[in-house]
């Protein structure tokens, strides 16, 4: 193991900075996986599609990288989504698609035994210039696919036990990041802030909406979103919230111009949420391992144990300029919050 | 594939170089399908039209087909500007 950190911890992280990160993985996923999931079939693994339009394979314990081919359209980072639905198959991994060409949502499974594709029910987009942006799904049978679009946005839901689909209220929506009690959270955008004094910025009140899935209705969460640390002189970016194993996270990325004084070095914060004290919690990560974190859009999935953090990057004007394909979290580092 | 009655065959280049050919068959029970294979391995199979649900008929496996290899020939676009992050 320590021979694989050596190989990949980028040359300025000292010693200690290692001994730190020994409880947290950089996994070599090359190329770069896209969307990614995790599944215990046939082994503990990480399902994405590459960079390359490739469906891969990492064996998370040997560390083994399969490519298991091409799917049936050509992957592109915004029109693609993977999920498992072990309420549905333990034996599938489904792919959904935005074929904006055609003006629809295609939605595929891959067996992981017959080691083939087949199709389901699309369902028509209203704007066809929409992309599918952030999605999730209940863990089980049911998958909501978020639509950015030049209008506001558009919101399904897919139901994989009946191959069925129903349109959601979207409000003016970029997509989804994760139920939690019963609730859809809307994916969050912070404001830009350039040009915000230190004092404008930390004052500002972000609320987060949700889709309240008992009655159907958007609501307010009682709680805003957490204010990243002084010294943030930048996130524009995004809050990504995340239930995992039932525990309620927000990942927000920005720039921190307190370390190394590197102005726009991207870095990602998470927190916690106290559901008892309705707090947010902030998690101490080292700043050289939050750098792993901190992207314009990751993409997250996690085991029983770990936190998997991929990044989907498109481009933009803060490309990152280091090795961060896939890093592997132990929950317990979040646990300890 | 031995069992299969071929009714048509296409073969396209996807964008990352990878040769595919589309095919359509009849397999022994007389139900159309629509099959993909990289090489000789079969990647994807299609054993009833998505849109509706129903068995493929000739016509309906051609308009299947046609789409199929829109979908995996396409290349990626510029991402729009709404796009953002």
């Amino acid at each position: 193991m320590l021979q694989q950190y050596v190989k990949i911890v980028p040359n300025q992280l000292r010693d200690d900075i290692q001994v730190r990160m020994g409880r947290i993985r950089f996994l070599p996923f090359y190329p770069s996986p896209r969307h990614m999931v995790y599944w215990t079939m046939p082994f503990p693994c990480i399902y994405a599609l590459n960079n390359e339009g490739v469906l891969c394979r990492m064996n998370l314990r040997t560390l083994e990288l399969e490519f298991l081919g091409g799917p049936p359209f050509t992957p592109s980072y915004p029109k693609n989504k993977l999920f498992v639905l072990p309420g549905v198959s333990d034996r599938t991994i489904f792919a959904f698609y935005a074929d904006t060409s055609g003006g629809k949502i295609k939605v595929f499974s891959y067996d992981l035994i017959d080691m083939f594709w087949q199709e389901h029910t699309p369902q028509d987009l209203k704007d066809e210039s929409g992309y599918i942006h952030h999605s999730c799904s209940d863990g089980d049978h049911l998958v909501y696919i978020g639509v950015q679009s030049a209008k506001p946005g558009e919101l399904y839901c897919y139901d994989a036990l009946n191959d069925s689909w129903d349109t959601l209220s979207a409000e003016d929506l970029r997509g989804v990041d994760c139920i939690w009690d019963n609730k859809l959270f809307a994916s969050v955008l912070y404001p830009i802030n350039v040009g915000a004094t230190e004092e404008e910025r930390m004052s500002r009140n972000d609320t987060i909406r949700y889709l309240d899935l008992s009655d159907m209705t958007w609501k307010d969460f009682h709680v805003r979103l957490p204010k990243p640390r002084c010294g943030w002189i930048y996130y524009t970016s995004r809050a990504w919230l995340m239930n995992i194993k039932g525990t309620l996270y927000c990942l927000i990325t920005g720039a921190d111009n307190t370390i190394h004084g590197q102005q726009y070095e991207q870095r990602g914060m998470l927190f916690k949420f106290d559901a008892d004290r309705s707090k947010w919690l902030p998690i101490d990560i080292h700043p050289q391992v939050s750098r792993y974190l901190a992207s314009q859009s990751p993409s997250y999935t996690f085991s029983d144990t770990h936190l998997y953090v991929g990044h989907l990057q498109a481009g933009g004007q803060y490309v990152w300029e280091h090795p961060r394909d896939l890093i592997e979290i132990p929950l317990a580092v979040l646990e300890e919050a | 594939m031995a069992d299969l009655e071929i009714l048509s065959e296409t073969e396209v280049e996807r964008p990352n170089g990878e040769k595919v050919r589309a095919v359509i068959a009849k397999e022994p029970d007389g139900r159309v399908v629509v099959l993909a294979y990289a090489g000789e391995r079969m990647f994807f199979r299609q054993r009833h039209d998505p849109a509706t649900k129903k068995p493929f008929t000739q016509k309906s496996a051609n308009e299947y087909l046609t789409d199929l290899v829109r979908l995996m020939t396409e290349k990626h676009e510029k991402l729009p500007e709404f796009l953002g992050d």
